[in-house]
């Protein structure tokens, strides 16, 4: 497009009025065909982007500033989390207690493991009941035995 | 079309006149709407309420416009203001208000375009229905259903091509033919100077003239945003 056109390009494209009637750019426009197909391409473009135009009067539903306020509620309330979450010394707090819950976890499970077989054994023996075998006496001994053991 | 005039920057002067005249530059920091904005920077919440109810109307008709559905239009309507009020801290009074909220608003759309398929959501949108019972009303069926799928085709088309281009190159062009604002209101608005303004969009509507041609050239299958 020649500059003396694309100067005046906004105001040839508006519809207020028919290019022929603006002055000497018409003659222009009639002689060069590259300046004509172009201006008829953005004059084209234009009227499609005019179709994004909304009707006259729209208006949001009644309420609309209370959910507004709401929404900004419910996005302060998130942000004060994501601040928590996202910031770094927040991830390298949750990586800090991460392993140290590792340590500690793996600490205990051993220390039970240990102590388990101690009390299994514990356990084993103290379930052993003597026999209640030969005199009464013997038997009554046993019997007192086995209580004491319990 | 000429390569060379894309790349070449206008002319200083039209038809010997200064092409951008030495009018005085519109101070945005002093206006009755920059004491409003400063309200909010400071937390008063009866000028954010102010600032919603000034803007409410003009957002959701922006909404409304590019996505035709007023469900979404409310809900990004919501979206833009909340996102207005965590950050008019940041608001720096480079360009105007309007010009700051129309960008969020506009931005707003294209994430939510994003994340839906632009096809789908035309189809669905209040746009086909409200579409189809006015001319159901008025014209006989058979005239109807090409005219409106028509319409429907160029409106996504529009989208596309604008989802294609920069932000700042489409927010110019939209409030260029949407909104209807004349280079020297454009130039006032965003603190440019009117020659600028002019190459911008020259420069937009060429991307976009581009960006048809690649479309067109495009495979069918690859046509959604």
């Amino acid at each position: 497009m020649h500059g003396f056109i694309r100067n005046r390009l906004e105001d040839l494209l508006s519809a207020e009025r028919p290019i022929a009637e603006k002055d000497d750019h018409a003659d222009h426009i009639g002689s060069c065909s590259e300046c004509a197909s172009e201006l008829e391409m953005f004059k084209a473009q234009g009227q499609m982007l005019r179709m994004l135009r909304a009707p006259e009067g729209l208006e949001p539903t009644p309420g609309f500033y209370a959910r507004v306020l709401q929404r900004i509620e419910g996005r302060a309330k998130e942000s004060i989390w994501a601040s928590l979450i996202y910031s770094p010394v927040s991830s390298r707090i949750a990586y800090v207690s991460l392993t140290l819950a590792l340590v500690a976890g793996s600490y205990f499970i051993a220390a039970e493991t240990r102590e388990g077989h101690v009390r299994n054994g514990m356990v084993a023996q103290a379930h052993y009941d003597a026999p209640v075998t030969g005199s009464v006496a013997e038997q009554r001994d046993a019997v007192l035995e086995n209580f004491a053991s319990h | 079309m000429s390569g060379l005039s894309a790349t070449l920057p206008f002319p200083a002067t039209v038809d010997g006149a200064p092409a951008a005249q030495a009018k005085p530059k519109l101070d945005h920091r002093i206006s009755e709407e920059a004491a409003l904005v400063r309200r909010v920077q400071a937390q008063d919440e009866i000028a954010f309420r102010e600032i919603v109810d000034r803007y409410q109307a003009k957002v959701f008709s922006i909404i409304y416009g590019i996505l035709r559905n007023r469900n979404d239009a409310e809900d990004i309507a919501q979206q833009v203001f909340a996102k207005i009020y965590f950050s008019i801290k940041n608001f720096d009074f480079r360009s105007s208000l309007l010009t700051w909220i129309y960008k969020i608003t506009v931005n707003e759309c294209y994430d939510y375009l994003r994340k839906k398929r632009v096809r789908k959501l035309v189809y669905e949108s209040e746009f086909t229905a409200d579409e189809s019972l006015r001319l159901e009303n008025s014209e006989p069926a058979t005239d109807q259903a090409p005219a409106v799928d028509q319409r429907l085709a160029q409106h996504d088309l529009i989208l596309k091509l604008l989802s294609k281009v920069s932000e700042e190159d489409r927010n110019l062009l939209l409030l260029k033919e949407v909104e209807g604002h004349s280079v020297e209101e454009l130039a006032g608005m965003t603190g440019m100077n009117e020659n600028t303004i002019k190459v911008k969009l020259f420069r937009a509507r060429q991307k976009l003239v581009k960006a048809a041609e690649r479309l067109s050239r495009a495979p069918l299958a690859g046509r959604n945003i």
